[in-house]
């Protein structure tokens, strides 16, 4: 039982289903704005976070203080993969920037093909599993595949991290949540109207 | 945008500086007290993004400012001499500043520039431009921590009553922020609760 809460996923059971159910779930970013709020290691900032669509498709993501000092600005997607165009001196670490990377391309499903490696069921849910750098990442829907439910990203026992998105799929969302097993780590966003 | 020359459209240099400097400050020791609305433009020159943002300013002598932002987002922010607090929608933040030397940078640009005291910031070089309408200051860092974050800062003064109309901070990337103050009332009373840090 231990066994199980530790490594949720070693429960799990693959299944032939729809591999290409959970790409319906893919937030649509054209051009929003997210009042964000992030709290890590007890602290908490706050800023405007930009998500814009460019004309190559790749998705530039700018993240402000409501006063307008640039934290950062990261392009996903492309020939490139991912690029910094632009880090504060002070958040300029490895650790950070791939930290960074790992959840917005978790949460913009960045890489991840049409088709899941993997289809398991386990606790009620079907999960949709698919490798993202050195991690698996999975997205959980309902065993009918209509619901999304979550986003995990996890080591191949464990999840490290889980998001959530509303509405999910066919548009931009209007809040969405990222947080972190492993360290005290947390973003929220939600939608401004502009 | 202006770009980093020695000359600024429209604007030739303002030949006598030392005069320019004792008439700015001279008239801005005569501002006590200023309210306006102010618009922020945050320039993503890579991204042709602007993003627009509204609100509410208030400064009083010496060192009292309240910036309230309203639109499309609330947030507050209050320097009370050596310390700032920042509401940000979420959660309620102090800070004292005196630890945070970059901090206390940013701090006094804002302050300097509505008192009239920018032009002797040993933080930047500085000079002066100016038109029928407007003195233009620009101002180019020289303390390193600074220049991590702006290329150039050009300040607009009216020639009217020498109140700032605009701060524009240009980065290093080309983006800036352009902070335009409209509707500006000066030398009303203005509460010190306005600038409570609590």
């Amino acid at each position: 039982m231990l066994a199980g809460c530790s490594y949720p996923y070693r429960s799990l059971r693959s299944l032939p289903a729809d591999q290409l159910c959970a790409s319906q779930f893919r937030p649509e970013f054209s051009n929003e704005l997210y009042n964000t709020h992030v709290n890590i290691s007890g602290r908490h900032l706050s800023g405007l976070l930009l998500v814009k669509q460019m004309p190559d498709t790749t998705y530039r993501v700018v993240f402000s203080t409501e006063t307008g000092v640039k934290f950062f600005d990261f392009a996903f997607g492309g020939q490139e993969d991912f690029k910094v165009h632009y880090i504060m001196r002070k958040l300029d670490k490895k650790v950070v920037i791939n930290a960074l990377r790992n959840d917005f391309n978790f949460l913009l499903m960045n890489n991840i093909p049409a088709t899941a490696a993997q289809v398991m069921k386990g606790n009620g849910m079907l999960y949709h599993a698919y490798p993202m750098r050195e991690k698996t990442v999975y997205y959980l829907t309902d065993t009918l595949c209509k619901k999304f439910v979550r986003a995990e990203m996890g080591s191949s026992k464990k999840p490290l991290a889980e998001a959530t998105w509303t509405p999910a799929g066919k548009s931009s969302p209007d809040s969405i949540t990222i947080r972190h097993h492993n360290f005290d780590f947390s973003i929220t966003l939600k939608k401004l109207e502009r | 945008m202006l770009m980093a020359t020695a000359q600024h459209k429209g604007f030739q240099p303002v030949a006598d500086m030392n005069g320019f400097r004792n008439a700015f400050s001279t008239a801005s020791a005569a501002i006590h007290s200023i309210t306006s609305n102010f618009t922020q433009e945050k320039n993503l020159s890579l991204l042709s993004e602007k993003i627009t943002s509204k609100g509410k300013f208030w400064f009083k002598k010496e060192n009292l400012v309240r910036m309230e932002y309203q639109q499309p987002f609330n947030y507050l922010m209050i320097i009370n001499g050596n310390n700032v607090y920042i509401k940000d929608g979420q959660q309620e933040n102090r800070i004292s500043v005196k630890s945070n030397k970059l901090f206390q940078k940013i701090n006094k640009i804002t302050i300097d520039c509505v008192k009239g005291t920018v032009l002797s910031n040993t933080d930047f070089k500085t000079k002066a431009f100016e038109n029928s309408q407007y003195y233009l200051i620009e101002m180019v860092p020289v303390a390193k921590d600074l220049k991590e974050f702006f290329s150039m800062i050009l300040v607009t003064v009216d020639r009217k009553d020498y109140s700032v109309s605009k701060i524009n901070m240009i980065e290093q990337g080309g983006d800036n922020t352009l902070i335009s103050f409209q509707q500006k009332e000066i030398n009303t009373t203005i509460a010190d609760a306005v600038f409570a840090v609590k």
